[in-house]
């Protein structure tokens, strides 16, 4: 299959300190890898790396053919293609749910008011939440804005969809209702590179899952095989405490 | 012991160099200068000629509508008071001048501002830069400014504008740049990785995030800036502070005592109008 995700050998440092030590990584397309790993391992660092809000130092990344470089023009054609979504949803809190999903839609992809409001009600509608489009993002649950949070994503059509830590920041009563959206989602074909403790999620729907230690991957197998039987030390350790 | 002062010995003409070699430099680039204040001058004439020929009643109604908008009742009784007032002590003249005077400043402090303000906060090493010159040109004694304006671009009404912007710049730009800094990186990274460029997250996510902030600058910058018209007096500028100025000059405490009310009156109208506006 062709690899639409393919980083090799980044290497990336934040002044002295090494994070991310040599990461080879792809991802196929449909796929969907977990991501998990101790704090401070470089989980977000990574996924942060594939739409360069983090620029690596060496190395190659490369999203859906196009190489991820200082050429600036490439960096928003890949950055509308992929989605992201944030631990702490990061709404834009002077503007309505609805004008949250259209801004860049508008502004990016030039779609006039009306076809961007239809497309974003449709996400909006997809994620349970049609009825909080004139709302502000402080007057939601925090379920219903980081529901809010990926259909904003969502609504630039992107063919791969990161998530760093989604329901991190929820309430346990939340978290289900995000699950289920990424669920349908991940149903539907997308391709998803998910950073999460989530395990119940990672055994549902992922295919691969990655372990991440100190900024290495220590650990990357398919998912049955990487809960029955994980070969390293520290993946085990890590399983241990979070199962 | 007065065989230890220096002084004794040695003199050191600067004050006589100054005024020798830098006043006809000075002098010397009145020209460039008198091109840079043109648009000042006009912006600060039709403003002039627009606050006088809009007829009296009507800028009253819309002063007190204003102020019943943002502040209530009271306050457009306060308003509407006032502005009878000023016209009953024989000063609307002089104060619609003021306002033209404040209005071409603010508006002027904004446009140079609000920019510098954004360079500030996307640039450290500009932000390390401006910060001690907006600290000097806040404690500077607002007399000193007098100097060198005259020199540059003359005496009159629009020299006095220029005294009064440069003395009332610095809280916008500090205001501009604080906000803009205080906008999380999240939002910001959200913006990115959504794909809007540095355009359109600056206009469409950090300005509005910004704006409660900026507009309390240019409320502390309009503060400023009629604080400093009685000053810009000094260099011919009309108004209210003439009158101060000129009620000084003659201990004619009556004079000077209804142009300063009448700044008060227009600085708390001001004031209330533009804080609300903020919130
Ligand atoms: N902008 C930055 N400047 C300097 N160091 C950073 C920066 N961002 C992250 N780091 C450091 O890099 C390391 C990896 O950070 P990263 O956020 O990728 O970890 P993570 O695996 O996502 O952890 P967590 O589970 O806590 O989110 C951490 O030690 C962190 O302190
Ligand atoms: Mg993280």
């Amino acid at each position: 299959m062709e690899n639409i995700i393919q980083l090799r050998s980044v290497n990336k440092w934040f002044g002295e300190f090494h994070v991310l030590k040599d990461i080879n990584f792809s991802v196929s397309e449909k796929e969907k890898v977990v991501i998990c790993g101790p704090s401070g391992s470089g989980k977000s660092t990574l996924i942060r790396c594939i739409n360069r809000l983090e620029e690596h130092q060496k190395g190659s990344i490369i999203v859906d053919g196009m190489t991820l470089d200082e050429n600036t023009k490439n960096i928003s054609a890949i950055r509308s293609e992929v989605g992201m979504v944030f631990q702490q949803f990061n709404l834009f809190p002077h503007l309505s749910i609805l004008e949250n999903c259209t801004l860049a839609q508008i502004w990016v992809k030039k779609k006039t008011k009306n076809e961007s409001e239809k497309l974003a009600m449709d996400y909006l509608r997809k994620v349970q939440i049609d009825d909080q489009a004139l709302k502000f993002p402080g007057q939601l649950s925090g379920g219903q804005q980081q529901r809010a949070a990926i259909a904003r994503a969502l609504c630039m059509e992107p063919k791969i969809m990161l998530f760093d830590e989604p329901t991190s920041a929820l309430d346990p009563e939340m978290i289900k209702e995000v699950l289920d959206v990424m669920v349908d989602l991940a149903k539907g074909g997308m391709t998803m590179c998910v950073v999460t403790h989530e395990m119940g999620f990672a055994k549902e729907v992922a295919d691969r899952v990655v372990f991440m230690d100190e900024g290495n991957i220590v650990e990357e197998k398919k998912t049955s095989d990487f809960f029955e039987n994980p070969e390293n030390e520290r993946t085990k350790l890590f399983l241990s405490q979070i199962l | 012991m007065e065989f230890l002062n220096p002084s004794k010995y040695a003199y050191f003409p600067l004050a006589e160099w100054i005024e020798k070699y830098a006043k006809d430099w000075f002098f010397a680039q009145r020209p460039v200068f008198k091109k840079i204040s043109i648009p000042i001058e006009n912006t600060l004439s039709s403003l002039d000629s627009l606050f006088n020929f809009i007829p009296l009643p009507l800028i009253v109604l819309m002063f007190a509508f204003a102020a019943y908008k943002t502040n209530g009742i009271k306050f457009a009784i306060f308003t509407f008071l006032s502005l009878i007032f000023i016209d009953l002590v024989d000063v609307w003249e002089e104060t619609m001048t003021t306002m033209a005077m404040i209005v071409t400043a603010v508006l002027f402090c904004c446009v140079i501002g609000i920019p510098l303000g954004i360079a500030a906060s996307r640039s450290d090493i500009f932000e390390m830069i401006m910060r001690p010159i907006l600290d000097i040109m806040q404690t500077i004694p607002s007399f000193v400014y007098l100097i060198p304006v005259v020199m540059l671009f003359g005496v009159g009404l629009t020299p006095g504008v220029i005294a009064i912007i440069i003395f009332a710049l610095a809280p916008v730009i500090r205001l501009t740049n604080l906000g803009l800094r205080q906008v999380t990186k999240g939002v910001k990274d959200a913006g990115k990785a959504l794909g809007c460029g540095k355009i359109v997250v600056l206009y469409k996510i950090e300005l509005p995030l910004a704006l409660k902030s900026i507009m309390a600058g240019v409320n502390q910058t309009l503060m400023l800036a009629l604080s400093m018209a009685v000053i810009a007096a000094l260099i011919g500028a009309g108004g209210l502070g003439l009158n101060v100025y000129v009620g000084l000059g003659r201990l004619d405490i009556g004079q000077a005592f209804v142009g300063g009310l009448g700044i008060v009156l227009i600085a708390i109208i001001f004031d209330r109008i533009t804080q609300k506006i903020i919130k």
